[in-house]
């Protein structure tokens, strides 16, 4: 029970700290000011404290503000980006854990927005444990966007996840890029890029995507 | 994707364009509608209905031809097909012909990025009474998504006619990025009246990165009733990556509804082979760009932009903060940055001589939220 209370205390701690960090005028990025209208600074600014509070990186969140200014967006448009990718980092964060670096919750982000579930990503972040998952999520993200279809790609990536370094995985994700563009369906160019990384590493594969009726 | 009707207008279509002096003027619409077992390499079997209207005109120097596809699978995923052509030819000499023909599709599978292609040929002939050889050389452009390429073909072919049956033999080589391969086709076909049969067979050799194999396609029209006929048709056709068609084993039962005909005597000869191109890789045009990445020190990246034409070249993103860098030309058609980034995703655009700010090749695209496009790069 002291246990329970204490835990409770330290939430509401947390909520606290929180709360204060999220009061208007505190915690300004200075990178914002001059270039983002107010009040929409001011909303930003608050998104910006409760990602800091929750330990997400709010390098993205200003970087996507500034991107919208600079291509000339109007102000709810840019508070509305700002607001969609800070929750698509909750979920990527919820799912990869707080071990996880800014780039892998970036990464794991722009998965999510291309059609990753959530629990996909916590069962690469499981078998990857000890690896760094930029590059491998980036990777999903990227198989999706040329007309992978989502399952598969996810997939794809989680067959090639307990081997593959960085490295294989660009070129992975390269030659099926250039498969597809030479004809290949995606489904087509995923397996047989599967398959030579399956011979490449003499192995037979843990989870090759089954072939689906078009 | 392809299916066997499609492959029958794009056949008809460009016999007519290869054999135009045969021809005498005619306008004609059919509508082909059916069912079909297709096994598309990489996939499960799948049952599908489809139907092809087609439209064409032909005079005895000058055919267009158009014609389009919606194909419905059993997951409910839709093939849309569509396909122009026309083709202009002139008598040289009593023997020789020049013919200049172009070609422009669509193919687009289920939400998948479409295909497309723009393609223009020019052929020599030299035809004699019931035979005659060609050659000739087709380029343009092939499309998928954002994706453009140039393929190029060169071919040899000869054709013969005794009585009812038309023979023809084509020899292509293709080349589309650093893929290469070589078709030989032959095929056959028999006219009686309305009825008609043909086959063809192939094969794909002499192949770096294409695939290899022969393959071959049985086509059977049976007329029914007044404008009504029967088509049955089955067989294995290879990929081809101008179309964005991967290879399939197929049967397909259906029917053509002849809805109206101008038709003259025509004597058809039979011109398969059209059905692939090749691409010319990594050519860009003026105002386009592509981007690399590069490790230049430990912690330095960098980025390398191939923009032919271009006077100046600035890069936005989000390592940036979004404001223009101008790029540093370090050759004639390439530009550079050099910035210690740190291993992550980002998002970045390029501008060609104070241009419109765009995406390079080699990067995904997404929507940016903004109205545009922008491109995504890996730091690894």
């Amino acid at each position: 029970m002291a246990r329970t209370r204490s835990g409770v205390a330290l939430i509401g701690v947390a909520i606290a700290c929180s709360l204060s960090l999220a009061a208007p005028g505190e915690a300004q990025e200075p990178r914002l000011q001059g270039r983002v209208p107010e009040p929409t600074r001011s909303a930003i600014n608050v998104i910006l404290d409760n990602a800091h509070a929750a330990g997400l990186p709010t390098e993205p969140l200003v970087d996507r503000a500034l991107e919208g200014v600079a291509k000339g967006a109007d102000p709810d448009r840019i508070l509305a980006a700002v607001r969609r990718l800070s929750g698509e980092l909750h979920s990527a964060f919820d799912a990869l854990g707080p071990r996880s670096s800014a780039a892998e919750i970036v990464a794991g982000a722009s998965a999510i927005r291309a059609g990753a579930r959530a629990e996909d990503l916590a069962y690469l972040r499981e078998l990857r444990a000890d690896q760094p998952l930029t590059v491998a999520t980036a990777t999903l993200a990227d198989l999706v966007a040329v007309g992978v279809p989502t399952d598969t790609a996810v997939a794809a990536v989680i067959a090639l996840a307990e081997e593959a370094d960085d490295a294989q995985y660009i070129a992975f994700r390269r030659n099926v890029e250039r498969d597809i563009a030479l004809g290949a369906s995606p489904v087509t160019a995923l397996g047989v890029r599967l398959e030579a990384a399956a011979d490449f590493a003499n192995r037979s594969l843990p989870q090759r995507p089954r072939p689906r009726k078009p | 994707m392809r299916h066997r009707c499609h492959s029958a207008v794009v056949a008809a279509t460009v016999y007519i364009i290869a054999s135009g002096n045969t021809l005498a003027a005619q306008t004609a619409g059919t509508v082909d509608f059916g069912a079909s077992w297709v096994d598309y390499q990489g996939f499960l079997g799948s049952g599908a209905l489809y139907i092809t209207p087609t439209l064409r005109y032909n005079t005895a120097n000058v055919s267009l031809g158009a014609s389009g596809s919606y194909v419905v699978f059993e997951s409910g995923n839709r093939i849309l097909q569509g396909l122009g052509a026309a083709a202009w030819r002139t008598r040289l000499t009593d023997r020789l012909r020049a013919e200049f023909s172009g070609s422009a599709g669509i193919n687009v599978y289920a939400d998948n990025p479409g295909y497309g292609h723009l393609l223009g040929r020019a052929r020599l002939h030299y035809d004699r009474a019931t035979s005659g050889i060609w050659t000739g050389a087709a380029a343009g452009q092939s499309y998928f998504g954002s994706t453009a390429t140039t393929p190029l073909q060169l071919e040899l072919g000869g054709w013969t006619v005794y009585r009812n049956l038309a023979v023809n033999a084509i020899l292509m080589r293709s080349w589309f990025t650093d893929t290469a391969y070589l078709d030989l086709v032959g095929t056959a076909r028999w006219r009686d009246g309305s009825f008609r049969f043909e086959g063809s067979l192939g094969l794909r050799t002499w192949s770096d990165g294409g695939g290899q194999g022969v393959y071959g396609e049985l086509y059977m029209l049976v007329p029914l009733h007044g404008l009504v006929a029967a088509q049955i048709a089955g067989g294995r056709y290879p990929s081809d990556p101008i179309r964005g068609v991967i290879a399939a084993n197929y049967v397909s039962v259906g029917l053509r509804i002849e809805a109206f005909s101008t038709r003259g005597a025509a004597q058809r000869i039979a011109q398969t082979g059209y059905s692939r191109e090749v691409g010319d890789p990594e050519a860009l045009a003026p105002g386009e760009a592509t981007l690399r990445v590069r490790s230049s020190s430990r912690r330095n990246w960098t980025i390398c932009v191939a923009a032919p034409g271009a006077e100046s070249v600035e890069l936005s993103g989000d390592f940036t903060d979004w404001r223009a860098e101008s790029l540093r030309r370090t050759a004639p058609d390439c530009w550079e940055f050099t910035s210690p980034i740190p291993p992550g995703i980002y998002r970045v655009n390029v501008r060609l001589d104070g241009g419109r700010w765009l995406v390079p090749g080699g990067l995904r695209t997404e929507d940016d939220e903004f109205g545009g496009r922008v491109g995504i790069l890996v730091i690894p």
